[in-house]
């Protein structure tokens, strides 16, 4: 009897958590299209969001690419197909690593850091103090992450793409003596405007996830320093699982 | 003026207004005390429309306060002075002060909201040299001033006070209390300061009400407070571990 007790309350509070994110969700979208709008905090929000993420970003697309290119490397030459390294590289990074690992980094670097900041406003009594100065939390903390992320996301993809094969192109070019300019060539003849339309496709979503979870569990979290860190984990752990999901059920429509 | 007629709130089974019914007159200030955790900040936050109540009305002039259905001019008219001064840490001092100025649909230009700033700094007793420094590099007094000078920029109707002098030093605590009064007499503002300190009441209060067990257990006059010939008040002023009050919490 405990036990399904326990799955009872379980299944009750997962199903009060996607009502109550399902409202959050209408709530945004009601309030975008009506004034007044937080321009400076939307373009602060999309320099934090996307200028600040550009060295993670960076570094992470680059290595990935690089290692990328070793593994197709060594895999291909098991049925003599090394020469596939750019073409796979390409098509790997920009319609599937770039966006993914650009979206779990952005999980992990601007969920964390939105919920963390919405949630110790909570406790301080800073959002019970923005609605006591005729200022609408969603509107004035809310929209202005969740739009930023939406823009920039799509350009930090692309930058992140293009270092990706950039990552794959050195290790190519001065670990598997490829020639440099074949090389090129069979990146940019094999990509179609299609793998770069899904890769900012992709990137709008993972931004649209990554930002609502930081602000749903921060403006959601409980009170005390405990729950600031509740709201920074769970927002995290659900934009990352959100993301991957979201990226299966993406590349299945976009196939 | 502001009407409290029956209010209940509680959560889940604990009950923590049970009824409450009191009236704030238009210009005077008035103090409720009562021990920690009698839901003193839960009414301040239900009649600033911050928490929804389960039963009752709370009226301020004349308009239906109520978390379901916002009256989105309501905060145009009122100030609020947070227990930890709830300072925009991201923003600067001026920017703290003046933030319902500068956000919303009709917001006043960058020059003149830092001449408002100035002059409401000036009147908490602030220099202007802090204008464009951060809440985190002021002491908590100067915090709090800057927290008051923020309730009062808007030129509000009604001010509410959430324990204004929590964790200040006596003195600090004094230079707040004289400030409020100052404020109110000056600009004849209605005020409602929840506290336990018997000092801020003094010194703040018109009228004074006691709140235990979720209702108003008295109300009267500053001047009746000594004599108010009731049990649960003189137990509370005179900080008797023995009495009437409630120890259940």
């Amino acid at each position: 009897m405990n036990i399904l007790r326990h799955i009872g309350a379980t299944t009750l509070r997962a199903l009060a958590n996607i009502g109550r994110l399902v409202i959050f969700l209408f709530e945004i979208l009601n309030k975008t299209v009506s004034a007044p709008f937080y321009f400076v905090e939307l373009v602060r929000s999309a320099i934090n969001i996307g200028y600040f993420s550009l060295p993670v970003i960076g570094l992470t697309t680059l290595f990935t690419g690089g290692a990328l290119a070793l593994q197709i490397y060594s895999g291909g030459s098991r049925f003599n197909a090394e020469s596939v390294v750019p073409q796979i590289v390409a098509i790997g990074i920009v319609r599937e690593l770039g966006p993914v690992l650009v979206g779990l980094m952005i999980a992990a670097r601007v969920t964390s850091s939105i919920a963390a900041e919405i949630a110790t406003m909570k406790v301080t009594e800073q959002i019970d103090a923005l609605k006591t100065l005729s200022t609408d939390p969603v509107k004035f903390l809310v929209i202005p992450r969740v739009l930023a992320s939406i823009i920039v996301l799509p350009i930090l993809v692309t930058v992140g793409n293009i270092i990706g094969i950039l990552g794959g192109y050195l290790v190519s070019i001065y670990v598997l003596s490829f020639n440099w300019t074949t090389y090129l060539q069979n990146t940019v003849n094999f990509l179609e405007p299609s793998d770069i339309n899904i890769s900012i496709i992709k990137a709008a979503v993972f931004g649209g996830i990554a930002s609502i979870m930081g602000c749903y569990f921060g403006i959601n979290s409980s009170r005390g320093a405990k729950g600031v860190g509740e709201a920074t984990r769970k927002s995290v752990e659900t934009a990352a699982v959100l993301i991957l999901a979201a990226n299966f059920i993406l590349t299945g429509i976009l196939f | 003026m502001i009407q409290i007629k029956n209010l209940k709130k509680s959560f889940g089974k604990a009950q923590i207004l049970n009824g409450v019914n009191l009236e704030v007159k238009k210009g005077k200030s008035l103090v409720i005390i009562g021990r920690s955790g009698t839901g003193k900040s839960i009414l301040l936050k239900c009649i600033l429309g911050l928490e929804n109540y389960d039963d009752g009305t709370i009226t301020i002039n004349n308009s239906i306060i109520n978390t379901k259905k916002p009256n989105k001019y309501f905060y145009n008219q009122v100030g609020m002075l947070f227990q930890g001064g709830a300072l925009f840490d991201s923003v600067t001092i001026w920017e703290n002060v003046t933030f319902r100025l500068l956000q919303g649909v009709n917001p006043i230009s960058k020059l003149k909201a830092r001449a408002i700033a100035s002059e409401k700094l000036k009147l908490v007793g602030l220099s202007t040299k802090i204008m464009d420094q951060y809440p985190s590099e002021l002491s908590g007094g100067m915090q709090k001033r800057v927290a008051l000078a923020r309730a009062i920029a808007g030129d509000p109707d009604i001010i509410f006070f959430d324990e204004p002098t929590t964790g200040l030093d006596p003195i600090m605590a004094n230079i707040i209390n004289k400030l409020i009064r100052e404020i109110v007499d000056k600009t004849g503002v209605t005020a409602v300061t929840i506290t336990h300190d018997i000092n801020s009441t003094r010194t703040i209060g018109d009228e004074v009400a006691l709140l235990d067990t979720g209702i108003i257990q008295w109300t009267g006059s500053i001047k009746e407070l000594d004599d108010s010939k009731n049990k649960m008040v003189d137990q509370f002023i005179n900080g008797h571990p023995n009495g009437p009050i409630s120890n259940n919490y």
